[in-house]
């Protein structure tokens, strides 16, 4: 059959990528400020300026989820309609749809980034968005899914490419996990308390967490890797059969190793033994993306020498390999126990999204923005520079957070002959490591002089390019063509998309259902016959704690290992957390576990603590909180927030709810009593530094009782 | 800054290239490089191993693992207990220069933030270079056994589990040595006045 060739005409929409392509330099350049200026808040706390929201614990979130969701997300959107469209062969689906899509996120950006220096915030890392703006980010999601898998099946190719399988596997697997973590019953409207408790939410979030770097930072960016290196180098991709097995062993057990966040903690241990194992399994996987990105240079590497688009390609491959080694290592419980709560992790995480996302993307815009607006480069010489101050800068970072992670890790768990910590102060732990701080600072400031760099020089490039035209297209629609005799069943699956969807969802469910269903289906983990549930000026103080952003630099979470016990005291139960909505286990210690404070120091020295730190601990690094001691507690809506929590099951009576204000006040006047007495004003009362104090003093005072009982269980059972 | 140019494909890969393109993408069909097919069932070997060894031989536990570690500090610190009595032989055969120097670093890192410089008192520790005292007398032997355990109800956190035996000695002889020391905007006395002791001579 020899038809005469069809040829149909089309356009590709490169509007909606070059607006993506401003989104994703400018979010970028903003986090990055914001990141090193956070990196020297560390080195030199005055920077925290007595400002509430200068402080860390405001600005670190912000400098997480501008990264993540501002900086890489939008490049992801400018790639993803890119790549889509060409391998494709068709126009965007809806070009309407994609505005609509950029502008709300743009506004999720601004809004959300606004929100969270005011202090609004769900408290769980990479999540800490409200759920007005969880909402919003779902609509965009959806949105972008519409456009994406809508430009798929109208394609005019047969198959789809890899590139494609990983754009597929994205869409799915962030909206399971974006939705399934943000459920909350709001109590404001930028408040709430999210359905899952204590073990519960930390089981959610960190598989959410977890799988948020596997599926917005890395499932995305293979893709992107599939469709930039080859276009860049000339070259074919290495291996198709390589392409396959990775693709599906990757995203099946990528998603079972969120508990790796969460060793030594007060989940179940079968839990945490399952995301060891499948985070070992999971390194070649890893692995196989990363040869098939390098050996696609194959033939190339005399030009990777000398052009920038190849070297951040090449280095960012290089680095994707090298963070795929050190999660597996990080997994192993013994390592684990070392790096965890350090330093390390935050190296871990920056060669990560340094070194795979920004060098990716920067190689990606440096291929891009010449292609989009038809001119050459400005500077060759100054992406050059570029690429050279980024990766020193990124190496700086990269052992500095080692050296400082393995230092604070080995002081923490060190025991002298007697029995007792070798450094029992803290703070001594924390300024060992200052130099460290001051390295990664500087290194930080280098990759953001790169940016820079390459913003004046993608400017420079815009500036000399000709006035667009609309380029026409044509080819031949094969999306009905027969499949060819002998094709792989795979082969034929390329095809299918609807169904290669559907096969991602199921890869990705298993470990989802298995590794997080159990702990959601039973009670164990959010009933208690012995942990007392927070008293309306204790939950009113809880709710300060979230909102400042205490979690950034403290843990709740006692490992059970001897070092642990003898700094803090007993270790941390699951059944303490059963009231946390959300849980505040944190992942770094900047500062001390804060799981047993309560009772440990009386009313005045926490009100002078969160006054000035250095008044009590006069080496701290902490920020001062004076705010805390002028601005008034939310009262009025803890009827709301107890009725809320009373239906999610926490034991308040009906007169508790009624009363929940007078209540709280009751209590506060209590402690500001006892402040009086010190030569503290009595108009601290309503304030907030005495809610969270109330709630500092509760923390960890269920822990007698609980061992008491765990006491009288082995008895009766021996 | 072509954009259509296919693949460019060397002479070794000529038979394995696929008939695959995607804008100008071709891919060849590399076997699987061996060393990672080994790493590949080598991690999943691993992983059905070690889960049979956790969940069917009673392998590493961490609770187990952490109730056995913690036996073995109990009784190394039961050995090395310091009772909490003062010993005032003990005291005074330690009493050096070089051992008030000791305690007043230990002074300056832990104490000085309630009790500020020289002991002359803050907000929230009493003057300690007065004859005044709120808690004990004055004495070696009741500061040894404030530092010792604290007064938690006065803000003062028990010190027995942070500092060494010997840096509780030391920096008992740096607080005793405090007594007549005048400081610029020292707190006024609290508590009941005492003599001066003869125990650091």
């Amino acid at each position: 059959m020899n038809h005469p060739k069809q040829l149909e005409q089309f356009q590709y929409d490169d509007q909606i990528v070059k607006n993506f392509i401003f989104a994703t330099v400018f979010w970028g350049l903003a986090s990055l400020l914001a990141g090193v200026y956070i990196a020297f808040e560390l080195a030199y706390w005055k920077l925290n300026m007595e400002t509430a929201w200068l402080t860390f614990g405001r600005l670190r979130p912000l400098h997480t989820n501008a990264a993540i969701f501002a900086f890489v997300g939008n490049a992801m959107f400018a790639g993803i309609y890119y790549s889509t469209q060409r391998l494709c062969k068709a126009s965007l689906y809806a070009p309407l749809l994609a505005r609509m899509h950029f502008w709300l996120w743009q506004l999720i950006i601004a809004l959300g980034g606004l929100s969270l220096l005011l202090g609004f915030t769900d408290g769980k890392e990479y999540a800490e968005l409200t759920w007005p703006f969880d909402i919003a980010i779902a609509v965009s999601w959806v949105i972008f899914s519409v456009n994406t898998l809508g430009t798929v099946f109208i394609r005019r190719e047969k198959h789809i490419f890899v590139a494609i399988w990983f754009y597929i596997a994205t869409l799915i697997t962030v909206a399971l996990l974006h939705i399934v973590n943000a459920i909350v019953i709001p109590v404001g409207w930028l408040e709430s308390y999210p359905v899952y408790a204590g073990v519960q939410d930390a089981v959610v979030q960190w598989w959410y967490g977890h799988n948020a770097v596997a599926f917005f930072l890395t499932t995305p960016f293979l893709g992107l890797m599939y469709y930039f290196i080859p276009k860049a180098a000339n070259r074919p991709v290495y291996s198709y059969r390589l392409s396959i097995i990775h693709f599906w062993s990757l995203i099946f057990i990528y998603i079972w190793a969120g508990p790796h966040h969460l060793l030594y903690s007060a989940i179940p241990e079968w839990a945490q033994t399952l995301g060891m194992v499948f985070s070992i399994a999971l390194w070649a996987p890893s692995w196989g993306g990363m040869i098939n990105g390098l050996m696609t240079l194959r033939g190339a590497w005399d030009r990777v020498r000398k052009e920038p688009v190849l070297k951040f390609m090449a280095t960012a491959v290089t680095f994707y390999g090298m963070a795929t080694f050190e999660g597996p290592l990080l997994s192993i419980k013994s390592v684990n126990y070392l790096a965890h709560f350090t330093d390390w992790i935050v190296g871990h995480v920056h060669s990560g999204t340094i070194g795979w996302n920004y060098m990716l993307i920067c190689g990606i815009l440096y291929y891009l923005v010449p292609r989009l607006y038809k001119q050459d480069l400005f500077s060759q010489r100054l992406a050059n520079i570029h690429f050279w101050t980024a990766t020193i800068g990124l190496l700086l970072y990269i052992v500095s957070m080692w050296s400082a992670g393995i230092t604070q890790g080995l002081m923490w768990q060190a025991i002298n002959e007697q029995g007792s910590l070798t450094y029992p102060n803290f703070v001594e732990t924390v300024l060992r490591i200052i130099p460290m701080y001051w390295i990664r600072a500087f290194g930080g400031v280098l990759v953001l002089v790169g940016f820079i760099l390459m913003i004046y020089n993608l400017l420079k490039t815009i500036n000399a390019a000709p006035a667009a035209v609309t380029e026409n297209f044509q080819a031949e629609n094969q999306r009905h063509q027969a499949d060819h005799q002998g094709d792989s069943a795979h082969r034929k699956l390329e095809g299918m998309p609807a169904v290669f969807a559907a096969l991602s969802l199921i890869a990705v469910l298993v470990g989802s259902i298995i590794s997080i269903v159990p702990m959601l289906t039973t009670d164990r983990f959010t009933v208690s016959d012995i942990v007392k549930p927070y008293t309306p000026l204790e939950l009113a103080g809880r709710d300060i704690y979230v909102s400042e952003g205490c979690y950034t630099c403290h843990s709740q979470m006692v490992r059970p290992s001897p070092s642990e016990v003898l700094r803090y005291g007993e270790h941390s139960r699951a059944e303490e957390s059963v009231y946390d909505r959300p849980f505040q286990w944190g992942s770094r210690r900047i500062g001390p576990d804060l799981a047993r404070v309560g009772g440990k120091y009386n009313h005045i020295w926490h009100y002078k603590h969160m006054e000035d730190p250095r008044s009590v601990i006069s080496q701290s690094i902490m920020p001062s909180y004076p705010w805390l001691i002028t601005e008034k507690t939310d009262l009025a809506s803890l009827r709301r927030k107890l009725q809320v929590l009373k239906k999610m099951g926490h034991p308040y009576t009906e007169e508790e709810i009624e009363y929940a204000q007078e209540l709280a006040l009751e209590q506060a006047q209590d402690i500001a009593n006892e402040l009086n007495q010190s030569g503290i004003s009595s108009e601290v009362v309503d304030k907030k530094i005495v809610a969270l104090i109330a709630y500092l003093q509760k923390l960890g005072t269920d822990i007698e009782d609980i061992v008491n009982k765990e006491q009288h269980k082995d008895l009766t059972y021996d | 800054m072509k954009n259509d140019e296919k693949s460019k494909i060397l002479d070794d890969e000529k038979n394995i290239v696929l008939d695959h393109d995607y804008d100008a993408i071709q891919e060849l069909d590399h076997p699987l490089p061996s060393w990672w097919v080994m790493t590949f069932y080598g991690g999943i070997f691993f992983a059905i191993i070690y889960s049979v060894y956790f969940f069917f031989m009673g392998g590493f536990s961490i609770e187990k693992d952490f109730q056995e570690k913690m036996t073995k500090i109990k009784e190394l610190r039961s050995e090395f207990a310091s009772e909490g009595d003062f010993n005032l032989a003990f005291y005074q055969e330690l009493l050096t220069d070089q051992v008030i120097a000791q305690g007043e670093e230990i002074y300056n890192i832990n104490c000085i933030a309630c009790h500020l410089e020289n002991g002359k008192g803050g907000d929230i520790g009493p003057n300690l270079a007065d004859n005044f005292w709120k808690n004990g007398d004055g004495s070696a032997e009741s500061i040894y056994e404030i530092v010792y355990n604290g007064r938690l109800e006065a803000g003062m956190p028990p010190w027995a589990d942070i500092l060494q035996p010997e840096e509780l000695y030391a920096v008992t002889a740096y607080v005793r040595s405090l007594r007549g020391v005048e400081s610029e905007g020292a707190k006024g006395p609290e508590g009941q006045e005492y003599p001066v002791p003869a125990d650091n001579e």
